[in-house]
């Protein structure tokens, strides 16, 4: 692993990014974080910046920012994201928006600028996906529709990033028990786990597998992939 | 910001990103040399690339924030990224509109 390296985590106060963002301090790595709200996060290697991943020029200036103070990024790990839970008749356009600008479109704003910041050295972008996606979950339309427009973009930026060496892929977890998932209705967990080659919940640390495995230098040829975790 | 000293950062982009890319120019790069186009001095990429490396020194100059790409340069029949003295206006425009 590379140590002294620059990562930026989306969405980062709670939850998996959270988690990450402390992992990834302990490991030597530079932190640069993002949330609506302030951090509690005190680290000599940790900044963390007011951002609405939904507003275009609010991420731009963040990355901006980000690159002024720090020099460059060298992982971007595009943690923000929201769920939504409803059947497609109940659901209104406001909450479809509201999905698709945090997930799509906030992980499509944080690619596109820190792109720009990798574009002379390299980079590695990891974006999250969900199990959702190939299970065609029903109730989670919306969420996994954006998750789906997240795979094609991971998969599109891929081949139009290679020739500056920055690889771009996404990692589709299984249900992690987060504040995302403690709504959902317990049984609905273990229909879903049992759909999976491995009936358990996923752990932080198998997340933190496949992230290391992205951003590590010797995956230099490993671009465009989606790994799932629990087996699919 | 200065309709010169505009110009002057984006011909010394130009003839910069030419330098650094290989790319061949015969005579004096001016503000009427084309960008673009079948005389131009840029394939597509390179202007995707070009534009990336003139928003970055546009930045780091200004200290704010520049979007080069937006949607109205994309639409427009004359494209502003045609030559040095097209996309100086067009930069202009954008600062004009804060």
């Amino acid at each position: 692993m590379e140590k002294n390296k620059t990562i930026f985590i989306t969405g980062n106060r709670k939850g998996i990014g959270l988690h990450l963002t402390k992992y990834y301090l302990e490991k030597g790595f530079n932190v640069l974080g993002c949330s609506r709200e302030n951090s509690e996060i005190q680290h000599p290697n940790y900044e963390h910046f007011i951002c609405d991943v939904t507003d275009e020029n609010s991420v731009k200036e963040t990355v901006r920012q980000a690159k002024k103070r720090f020099g460059t990024i060298d992982i971007l790990i595009n943690n923000a994201g929201i769920a939504s839970l409803n059947h497609s008749i109940l659901t209104p356009g406001s909450t479809v928006k509201k999905v698709f600008e945090t997930n799509f479109f906030g992980s499509f704003f944080f690619a596109r600028e820190c792109a720009k910041v990798m574009k002379n050295h390299g980079g590695r972008i990891v974006n999250f996906s969900t199990v959702a996606v190939p299970m065609n979950l029903d109730g989670e339309m919306i969420y996994a529709s954006s998750k789906s427009a997240v795979e094609k973009m991971t998969k599109i930026m891929a081949k139009e990033l290679a020739s500056f060496n920055i690889t771009v892929n996404a990692v589709g977890p299984s249900p992690i028990y987060t504040d995302l998932i403690k709504v959902v209705p317990k049984d609905k967990i273990q229909e879903l786990l049992h759909k999976q080659a491995i009936h358990r919940l996923g752990t932080f640390e198998d997340l933190e597998n496949v992230i290391d495995f992205f951003i590590s230098d010797k995956s230099d040829f490993i671009t465009g992939q989606i790994i799932y975790l629990g087996g699919l | 910001m200065e309709k010169d000293t505009v110009k002057k950062i984006v011909l010394e982009t130009i003839a910069e990103f030419c330098d650094n890319n290989g790319i061949e120019v015969e005579d004096e790069i001016t503000s009427e040399s084309r960008l673009i186009g079948k005389s131009g001095l840029f394939d597509s990429m390179d202007l995707v690339n070009f534009l990336v490396d003139l928003e970055e020194v546009l930045e780091d100059t200004f200290d704010k924030g520049f979007t080069l790409s937006d949607e109205r340069a994309m639409s427009r029949s004359h494209s502003p990224f045609m030559n040095a003295e097209e996309l100086t206006k067009f930069i202009l425009e954008l600062d004009g509109e804060e």
